[in-house]
Order: structure tokens, then sequence, then C-alpha cells
């Protein structure tokens, strides 16, 4: 069922189980997107407790949402930064976004036909990389984003996006060769 | 056959624009250069993986945290709306009365109708009360129409109005809530147990009184409060900060008294001080960080405090046991973990089956 569908059903018949499965689809991507800008566990989950609160609650009067995957990532971003402006007024600078992924390899070394030292070379060339351009990284590879995508989230253009995910790509490349 | 396009024929794939053909080319590369293809094998294993925070949810976490969201939700639902109050001008003001009289009675009639098919408190008249029943292994935050916020613990329920009407602000609970009350002078603060009622203008502290339990406790941490018993309402007993009152429970199933307590019920309280610790991590509100704090406690209330966090049921097939005095925390243990961590202070025997934990001595 598609991330739209489960919305419609949410906003117009009041589904809970449209919600439940919403909640359950998008909870890790989101939360790792939250906690990527607050860098702590307990005030992510809240922020994301608090969007589907009311998502929930407001649901009769959503406006018309055209990507409700952007439209998430959005609220989660606006609700990450009020959250950090009420802490703190000078912690708002371009630094926001935390260092909160590390990546890893999923399977083993000898699957990849790579040595031992090449897999630790490539993890750290990887989360060596300028914060913005990991999560660009992570926002296309993980979650399914396209380049558009996350251009309108991070309010970036789409260019920007593409060249710093072949940044991205670049440097690992060079890592492997 | 540039290395630039390649990347840019990678780049496209992830981001899943490329064309037939753009992912045609990249196959030739991938097939003509063994260390792109490696490079190209190498970007898709890549996975961000348990960073410092939790990243790998299990799926019962989502579950308790759906719970939580929906907790939340009807508590929201069930508070009035304040601020939807508009302006009207008196004019239009008598259009509206009509309408509104017909809505009322058609409200009313289907308030009979709803409250009939469904049990459930309603929620148009401010002076209803709402009612809090958080389930075994979870906690619940709340923020009172005044301000005040209350954290709920495992297995408590709650009651208090949608509106605080009148000179107090009085809310029931039988449980363990974390109390941090928004002050008004004007209006005393009251919760109501089974064994003592509290009064605070505005403060912080705890109060941990189930219904079932053999004692009931009042813990202050800022401010003052007054405590009046049940049993006793002309006693009147004053808290200063890092003092704790305890309460023996008539409530409490007899059994669960030792007759030695009964001859002494005249007692009936104990005030204690605790000690100073550092970063305010006190056995009493060590819950609100889900931790379980024992300090000489002894195994049954231990396993009570264990049932509501864990969501089980625990048989003594042993009576000594339960008389077994412990001491020390428990945080993120999961069940089994949190067992072996007993079984290392005092020696028994555990057998969970069907969310019962058997207790029994160890034979040997």
């Amino acid at each position: 069922m598609g991330i739209a569908e489960l919305l419609h059903r949410i906003q117009h018949n009041g589904d809970e189980s449209a919600l439940n499965e919403l909640y359950r689809e998008q909870y890790l991507k989101l939360y790792q997107y939250a906690y990527s800008f607050l860098g702590e566990k307990e005030p992510a989950e809240e922020i994301l407790q608090d969007v589907f609160l009311k998502i929930w609650i407001g649901r009769h009067k959503l406006p018309v949402i055209k990507n409700v995957q952007v439209y998430l990532y959005v609220a989660i971003k606006n609700a990450c930064l009020n959250n950090i402006r009420s802490q703190n007024s000078r912690k708002l600078n371009e630094e926001y976004v935390s260092d909160a992924y590390y990546f890893q390899l999923t399977p083993d070394p000898s699957q990849l036909l790579i040595s031992k030292q090449l897999h630790s070379n490539i993890l750290r060339a990887v989360d060596g990389l300028p914060t913005k351009c990991k999560l660009i990284f992570k926002m296309v590879k993980e979650d399914g984003l396209s380049c558009n995508e996350v251009a309108q989230i991070l309010e970036l253009s789409p260019k920007t996006v593409f060249a710093q995910l072949a940044i991205a790509l670049k440097k690992l490349e060079s890592t492997i060769k | 056959m540039g290395k630039s396009r390649f990347i840019e024929l990678m780049a496209k794939c992830l981001d899943k624009s490329a064309s037939a053909e753009e992912l045609k080319e990249l196959e030739c590369f991938l097939e003509e250069h063994p260390h792109l293809k490696k490079m190209h094998d190498v970007t898709y294993a890549l996975k961000t993986g348990s960073s410092p925070s939790d990243a790998n949810l299990q799926d019962e976490d989502i579950n308790t945290k759906l719970d939580a969201l929906w907790v939340n939700i009807k508590n929201t639902e069930n508070t009035p709306q304040h601020n939807d109050k508009k302006i009207i001008p008196i004019r239009r003001y008598l259009k509206w009365v009509a309408g509104a009289a017909a809505i009322l009675v058609i409200g009313v009639l289907s308030i009979t109708f709803y409250s009939r098919t469904v049990n459930k408190g309603n929620t148009l008249l401010a002076a209803v009360n709402l009612k809090i029943d958080v389930p075994y292994g979870q906690m619940v935050k709340l923020t009172l129409p005044d301000g005040s916020k209350v954290r709920l613990n495992a297995g408590s329920h709650f009651g208090y109005p949608a509106t605080f009407t009148g000179t107090r602000r009085e809310v029931t609970l039988d449980g363990e809530g974390f109390f941090e009350v928004t002050k008004d002078a004007q209006k005393p603060f009251l919760v109501h147990t089974a064994g003592l009622t509290v009064k605070v203008l505005g403060t912080v502290f705890n109060v941990r009184a189930y219904k079932h339990d053999k004692k009931a406790e009042a813990t202050l941490f800022k401010g003052k409060v007054q405590i009046e018993l049940t049993g006793d309402p002309d006693r009147k007993i004053v808290l200063a900060p890092r003092e704790k009152l305890t309460v023996l429970n008539d409530a409490a199933p007899a059994n669960h008294i030792p007759n030695a307590h009964k001859e002494v019920a005249k007692l009936k309280y104990e005030l204690s001080v605790l000690p100073v610790v550092d970063n305010d991590e006190y056995q009493e509100n060590a819950w609100l960080e889900n931790k379980l704090v024992f300090t000489n406690t002894e195994f049954e209330d231990v396993a009570v405090s264990m049932e509501r966090k864990y969501k089980v049921r625990f048989v003594f097939e042993d009576e000594a046991l339960k008389k077994e005095q412990l001491s020390g925390v428990l945080q993120d243990e999961n069940l089994e973990s949190a067992l072996f961590i007993l079984k290392q202070i005092t020696s028994f025997q555990s057998k969970v089956a069907d969310n019962t934990v058997y207790i029994s001595r160890l034979n040997k």
C-alpha cells in the first residue's frame, strides 16, 4: 500500500490501522533523521510521537499534500529546528546536522571479496565524508528518496544534491581502486 | 569510458532516475572493470548501522511506541480545545442560536446513545473526569489542564478533570506518579490515593500508592507538601524536601500484612529522610529513567515492581524466598538478564512460561 493512500485513509476515513501502518513503515528512517538533528534519543522520539499525533488530530485540516514522504521529512525537520531553537538559539547555525550517521557493511567482507584492511578503509572513508554529504547519501540510498525529494526536504537545488551524491561515490571509488 | 561518466551513472542508478539505456551502459562498465563492480557491490552493501542511538529497533519497541502514541492521541482528543473560542458579533449571534440549540439536542442525544454503547467517559462537559489506565510494561507522560506535568508508572490508574473548576485542583491516583505541579497559590493541588492525600501548592514529588501494595509512599523533591492520612484525617504531616512518608496500606490483602504489623497499626506511618546522593538519583524517582532501584527490599516487593515493568506474573513456590532482602539496580536489562542478575545476589531458580515467572529454591 502506497504511503499516499495510507494518508488518504487517515484523512478521509479516520482509519486507525492506516496510521499504525504508516507509523511502522516510517518510524526508523524518520527517527534517524530526527536523531541526526538532535543527537539525542529522547527528544528525537518525542518529536516523532508529536508529528504523528498532530497528523491524526489535525487530519481533517491537513492541506493537500503532493508528496507525503517529503511532507513527513519536512515536518520532522521543522519540529527539530523548533526544538533546537527553543533549547538554545545560538546553536542554530549551519552545523545543525550532527554527525549521527555511521555506516557499516552488511555482508561479511569475504562475500564482498575485499580484505579486512579494505573493509575498514571503506568505512573510514564513508564515515569521514562531510555530514551533509553523508546525509544525502543515506537518504537517497537507504530511505529510497529521489534526489529531487531530498532537494525539497533540505531546501537545496537538485543539482547540488546530485553533485553531493557523486562526491560520495567518487570517494568510494577512489578508496577501492 | 570516463570515470566521471561511471559515477554519474551510479548516482542516477541510486536515484532510480536512470533510463534503460543508461542502465545498460552501467552494466557494460561493471563487466569490463572488476574494481568498479566491487565498488558497486560495496555501495549496495553499505548501511547505516547501530549508531550511538539504537538504530536497530525491534518490532516490539515500535509496537510499544505505537501504543504510547495512541494513549497520547486519545488523551489529547479527550481534552477540549480551549483556544477554538471565537467572538461572534451579537447580531449574527442570534442566527446561530437556533442552530446551536438543534445541535445541542442532537449532541445530547448522541452522547446518551454513545455512552450507552461504549462505556467510556464522554468528553464534552468540563466537569467530567478523565481516566487514564497505564498498561503494564509502559509509562505515560501527561500534561494537566493547568500545565502541571505528571509521569505515570506502569499499572497506574489516574483520574483528573478536563478542566480544573472550583477552588481546588483534585486528581486521583492508584499507582505511582511523579508530579511537577504548576504553582497556583489560590488553588491547592490534591492527589487522592487510597491511603493518603497529598496537598500542595506547587512542587515536585513522587507518590507511590498502588491499591494492592503493602504500603504507600510519598517523597518530596522540591517545595513543600502536606499529607493527610485517609485513616486519620485530623493528622496532617508536612514534608520537607528529601523527606519520605511511608504508610502501611490497610486496603492490601490481609495475608500480606504480618500480624506484627497489625499490632503496631496505631503507628501507621513512618517519616524518613533520604540520604544526600549525587545527581538526584533516588530509589523513589529512578523509575522515571526506566530503572528499578532496590535497597534492602524484600524479594516479593521487588517482584511486584518487576511484574509492572516486564508485564509478567511472579509465582513464588517457596515462601521463604519472598522475604529475602535484595539491593541493586536494574536498568535496561530484559527479563532474562534481570533474573540472571538477581540470581547473583540470592540463590534461586526460575522458570518462565506463559508470561509467568516461577521462583523456587535451588535444589542442591
